[in-house]
């Protein structure tokens, strides 16, 4: 069975509490992004916001940026799945949080590793519902109040499925730094 | 619903919105030539049954199932869902195109929440025969119809399995809209596929309005209130036309050739072929509503 973790403030699930929570950060004084649509790309295979020109500034509070500092949020949309995709609860989605260090001839770090996991909500739509949180990196990726943050996803594909593709706006998202 | 929620009266759309409950047996797929154009084999299968309502919310039970034996424990077999394909928003201007999502009552949630337990979306341990025999006794909802319920339940499983068709790229659900009003006017789109048809579709013309909560009155409302003239009228059937011509052939281009060119009531109809186009061509994305 799998481990749930603490579920990220906004899931693809209106969930009342979780949409309660996600009103409160989304009301107070940190640094946010606009939110913006995930890309069309094929399941199975990582979509990389580097790749494409998708990285996106934010502002911290603090003069050094920890992986713990930031954070990637979910919010609804009004487009499902594909029909050809398989229901199980088996599906995940991989994303990762990273701090883009091109500029400097550092590596890029990651800042966080999310999994989200696919089942019915009770609204009766297949979707993620629950986010965990295998990894938050406990150093410091950037040494300024300033992150340039991109999102990889994958959306992991389930035997059965009669199609790899990924629509343009499965996920639609929003970079945060404390 | 036993309440509605919707900003606006009843209408009865007859050529648009057909107000029984329907099982989708061939629906969106009854065009004779799909089983020539059929490139995709599908592993799974679905029988679905679903209340189309005159108020734009469409209520669908589905029972998924793998068509070969598998060792996936994680398949789940029933879903109940609603989706308003009409309206996006309340008449307070708050988003509530969803049962149970943002913008639902306390008691909706509450129903949704014993739904979800009697068709066990926690463990999928629940059988077809389980449910084929539950009556209006077995659960007990506050504002989603139980009859309604009760009776989708029991034609998706006693009908037979969805047709099956290519359309394979489509979402599930989508409501999409153009995203500027150009001459005053946008098109909004709103569908349900399902193993590669379409099974339902809803298109209105949405033109701003400043005094509007959201921003924008529907071209639906002006036939219902008799405010609409009579080019507008005119389009709006012929969009009717389309929308049923689009889920009985299962083709989004449905006489695009003879409509393309047309421009009623100052609604012109290019702009929703091409609409049309780049959803057939999962080229949506400047649709999606924010």
């Amino acid at each position: 069975m799998k481990k749930r973790m603490k579920k990220v403030l906004f899931t693809f699930a209106t969930i009342a509490s979780l949409a309660t929570n996600a009103v409160a950060f989304t009301a107070s004084a940190e640094s946010n992004t606009s939110i913006f649509h995930s890309r069309a790309c094929t399941a199975g295979n990582w979509w990389s916001g580097y790749d494409n020109n998708d990285i996106h500034s934010v502002t911290a509070s603090g003069s050094n940026i920890y992986g713990g500092d930031v954070q990637l949020y979910f919010h609804s949309t009004t487009v499902g799945l594909p029909n050809s995709f398989v229901k199980s609860t088996s599906r995940t989605a991989d994303f990762e949080l990273k701090e883009d260090d091109a500029s400097s001839n550092n590596e890029n770090e990651i800042a966080r590793k999310i999994t989200g996991h696919f089942s019915v909500s009770n609204a009766g739509y297949y979707q993620i519902t629950i986010l965990s949180y295998p990894y938050t990196n406990p150093a410091c990726i950037e040494s300024n109040n300033v992150a340039e943050l991109y999102m990889r996803m994958k959306i992991n594909r389930v035997s059965g499925d009669t199609s790899a593709n990924v629509p343009y706006g499965l996920v639609r998202y929003q970079f945060h730094a404390d | 619903m036993k309440n509605s929620n919707t900003s606006c009266s009843i209408f009865k759309i007859t050529t648009l919105m057909i107000s029984l409950t329907c099982i989708f047996l061939t629906a969106g797929c009854n065009n004779k030539d799909d089983d020539n154009s059929k490139a995709v084999e599908w592993d799974f299968s679905k029988q679905i049954s679903r209340q189309i309502n005159d108020d734009g919310w469409v209520y669908t039970f589905e029972h998924f199932y793998m068509k070969e034996q598998t060792d996936d424990v994680g398949i789940i077999p029933f879903t109940f869902s609603g989706i308003n394909l009409r309206y996006v928003y309340n008449a307070s201007g708050e988003k509530a195109w969803q049962l149970g999502g943002e913008n639902s009552s306390v008691e909706e949630s509450a129903d949704l929440e014993k739904i979800a337990d009697l068709l066990d979306y926690q463990n999928q341990t629940v059988t077809p025969d389980d449910l084929k025999h539950i009556d209006v006794d077995d659960i007990e909802l506050s504002v989603i119809d139980e009859n309604m319920f009760v009776d989708l339940v029991h034609q998706a499983l006693e009908g037979e399995p969805h047709k099956e068709s290519d359309k394979y790229l489509l979402p599930t659900y989508a409501i999409l809209a153009e995203r500027e009003f150009i001459d005053n006017y946008k098109f909004q789109i709103g569908f349900l596929s399902e193993l590669g048809c379409v099974d339902v579709i809803y298109i209105d013309v949405l033109y701003r309005s400043d005094e509007a909560n959201c921003g924008y009155i529907q071209l639906s409302d002006m036939i219902d209130s008799n405010s609409a003239s009579a080019e507008q009228i005119r389009a709006f059937d012929l969009i009717s036309d389309i929308s049923q011509g689009i889920a009985a052939n299962n083709d989004l281009m449905y006489n695009k050739n003879e409509n393309k060119q047309s421009i009623i009531g100052n609604i012109d109809f290019s702009r929703l072929y091409n609409f049309l186009e780049d959803i057939e061509n999962d080229d949506y994305m400047m649709y999606i509503i924010e």
